[in-house]
């Protein structure tokens, strides 16, 4: 973090502050209270696209503990998802299990089921192992539509009930929105905690050279499978968030298409920081969110348009972002804020 | 007859590896020459399939619809590589797969609006004709389409093996920078790669749909197509047909002998299942290189 003149440490603990000046504070007390009202001011539809948006800021998250940070590419972020989803709807519709509970369900099969496919970690690694987690994807498809119905619910998918919170049930956007909303900000700062911890050092040298890790005595393999297992558990509460959202979990929330959508928000975000998946899944879901709301109006006046076009036009449009940042902004949005930042810390002064 | 069945099973094996051999050499030719992992590869089928489709609507025979749209997709490849690739040459080798993933978004996406979402029947371009040869039931079409792929993959596996221009390729998979400092023209390779991979996929798509309803979905090939380019190893040309055949009957036989047992998963899930055993015991497939690593 780029810091002042004149703002410096003077002991150990203050050097680990997250939150070191009076402005910083200030920052942060009106980002909270601007989260808090926000679905007093926005409208039904706005609060669901909040509420889909924080969703998938939580997944990212968890992708880019695993791709930002440990460097192991993953294309199956969005199985390990309805994994997660999955767990949740059986604890909540056919186990009965109360609120909370079924998404920790979630989170914990999820991790179980990502560590399963971190272990080929072991042996595979680079493109391999990135391309034996889309056999994840498939698996969790296949297994799904095939299993007996009585299973996973087959092509029908499984309905949630409505979650109860203190005797109130949450059925309005704006619950719906509240009660996403504290695991958003968890999600946050358990992956600004773990960038900083014992852990994160690790997953950064693997990523950097794994071999040159391995000599220095961090245990490789570990590692990896720990940081599938991270990523899944993030991506597991996502998807029973994700479940309770829509009420309803089917196999079709989560196609190999969101999975490629997460990469490219981390790529539009910026790689290996927590600021850059939550600038990347914002940034992309609002343009997924215009295009939807666009593209409808759009197809009148295209003469050839023969249906629904927005759907394509959103990967059209996403594709063409990643592909732009890749070659001219490689270090995404967070790079981008940083240099912002660091402009508005000196203006008018050049220097 | 159990006989029967066996060559019933075999048939089938076979010539469904070779369409995976087909679409599997697309992603190891882009790959060899450019380290370049392109997972886009389904959509240029897709891009293939609908070219031939719109042709052959146009009046044109099948055989000039499929060397027209092989000119076609190869100019698509060198646009790819024009547009896209050129920028990030020496750029590490996961940046280069994300913006595939991109020119995936983009095709799937444009190819989706292009094309529309109703199904199209793609014509039969190798011949009419059935046979019954020892209880097989045998299709003109697949045998022609299976022996055009086998002499293909020859000659790709013949050129990148002996010829020096295909060495030349070979050497920029092992290093943007070592390549380029020998000499050797790194874009010119990943463009020829780009452009005959073009041309590869314009072959598989003749190959497996024809007779088959076409829609924008049909580039999903080549994610099952997928464990046989793992199983095979990323490097090899030729390898792809052994590992093609082999995942080619292994399905077969499971689609016979286990599906009555699961509800038809067992076929689905086999080419992933073999695949994900044979990486824990060779990481780098059955003929991959075997890279040595240095700090």
């Amino acid at each position: 973090m780029y810091r002042a003149c004149g703002d410096f440490s003077e002991s150990y603990r203050n050097d680990m502050r997250l939150i070191r000046t009076r402005w910083q504070w200030a920052a942060l007390i009106l980002l909270a209270v601007g989260l808090l009202l926000y679905p007093q001011v926005a409208g039904g539809a706005w609060t669901r696209f909040a509420t889909v948006t924080g969703i998938t800021i939580v997944a990212v998250i968890g992708l880019q503990i695993l791709v930002g940070l440990s460097g192991q590419v993953s294309v199956g972020q969005s199985a390990f998802m309805g994994v997660g989803g999955y767990f949740a709807a059986i604890a909540a519709a056919r186990l009965g299990v109360p609120f909370p509970l079924p998404i920790l369900a979630g989170a914990v099969g999820a991790t179980l089921f990502g560590m399963l496919f971190g272990l080929p970690a072991a042996r595979i690694k680079g493109f391999y192992l990135a391309l034996t987690t889309l056999a994840a994807q498939f698996i969790f498809e296949f297994s799904i539509v095939r299993l007996p119905a009585g299973w996973f619910g087959a092509s029908a998918g499984i309905a949630m009930p409505t979650p109860v919170i203190f005797g109130t049930p949450i059925n309005t956007p704006e619950g719906f929105y509240y009660m996403v909303l504290p695991f958003v900000v968890a999600a946050c700062f358990a992956g600004v905690f773990i960038l900083r911890s014992r852990l994160g050092r690790a997953f950064v040298a693997v990523r950097d050279n794994d071999l040159a890790a391995e000599v220095t005595g961090i245990n490789v393999t570990y590692y990896k499978v720990v940081s599938f297992g991270i990523a899944s558990f993030f991506a597991g509460t996502a998807g029973a968030l994700l479940a309770y959202e829509n009420r309803f979990v089917h196999f079709e929330q989560f196609t190999l298409f969101e999975s490629i959508w997460f990469l490219g928000m981390l790529i539009v975000g910026g790689m290996g920081s927590i600021l850059g998946a939550v600038l990347g899944a914002i940034a992309l879901r609002l343009v997924q969110e215009l295009l939807m709301i666009g593209g409808p109006v759009l197809v009148g006046y295209l003469p050839g348009a023969r249906y629904d076009i927005a759907f394509p036009l959103v990967n059209v449009v996403l594709g063409t972002t990643i592909i732009l940042f890749l070659i001219y902004q490689p270090r995404g949005l967070a790079h981008i804020y940083r240099k912002g930042e660091r402009f508005f810390r000196l203006w008018p002064f050049p220097h | 007859m159990t006989l029967e069945i066996v060559l019933r099973v075999l048939y089938t094996g076979v010539t469904t590896g070779a369409i995976y051999a087909a679409v599997a050499v697309g992603f190891n030719v882009i790959y060899r020459s450019g380290r370049v992992f392109n997972i886009a590869q389904g959509e240029m089928v897709m891009i293939a399939t609908f070219m031939m489709v719109a042709l052959m609507g146009a009046g044109f025979s099948p055989w000039t619809a499929l060397v027209l749209s092989g000119i076609g997709m190869a100019l698509v490849g060198l646009a790819v590589e024009r547009l896209v690739l050129r920028r990030l040459v020496g750029q590490p080798e996961m940046a280069l797969f994300m913006a595939t993933l991109g020119v995936l978004l983009v095709m799937n996406g444009l190819g989706h609006i292009l094309i529309g979402a109703e199904p199209q029947i793609f014509p039969e371009l190798f011949g009419r004709d059935r046979w019954r040869i020892a209880g097989v039931n045998v299709r003109e079409s697949v045998l022609v389409g299976t022996a055009l792929i086998v002499a293909l993959i020859a000659g790709l596996a013949w050129f990148f093996n002996a010829t020096r221009t295909g060495l030349l390729m070979t050497a920029v998979a092992e290093s943007h920078q070592t390549a380029r400092s020998l000499g050797v023209n790194v874009r010119a390779s990943i463009a020829v790669s780009w452009a005959v991979s073009g041309v590869i996929s314009t072959v598989a798509a003749a190959v497996f749909m024809g007779g088959r309803m076409v829609s924008g979905d049909v580039a999903s090939i080549a994610f099952v197509a997928l464990p046989v380019v793992l199983l095979a190893g990323l490097e090899t040309i030729g390898g792809v047909l052994i590992g093609g055949i082999i995942v080619g009957v292994g399905q077969a036989a499971a689609a016979r002998w286990l599906d009555p047992l699961t509800e038809g998963g067992a076929s689905l899930i086999f080419p992933f299942a073999l695949m994900l055993v044979l990486l824990m015991i060779r990481p780098q497939g059955l003929f991959g290189w075997k890279h040595v690593e240095r700090i």
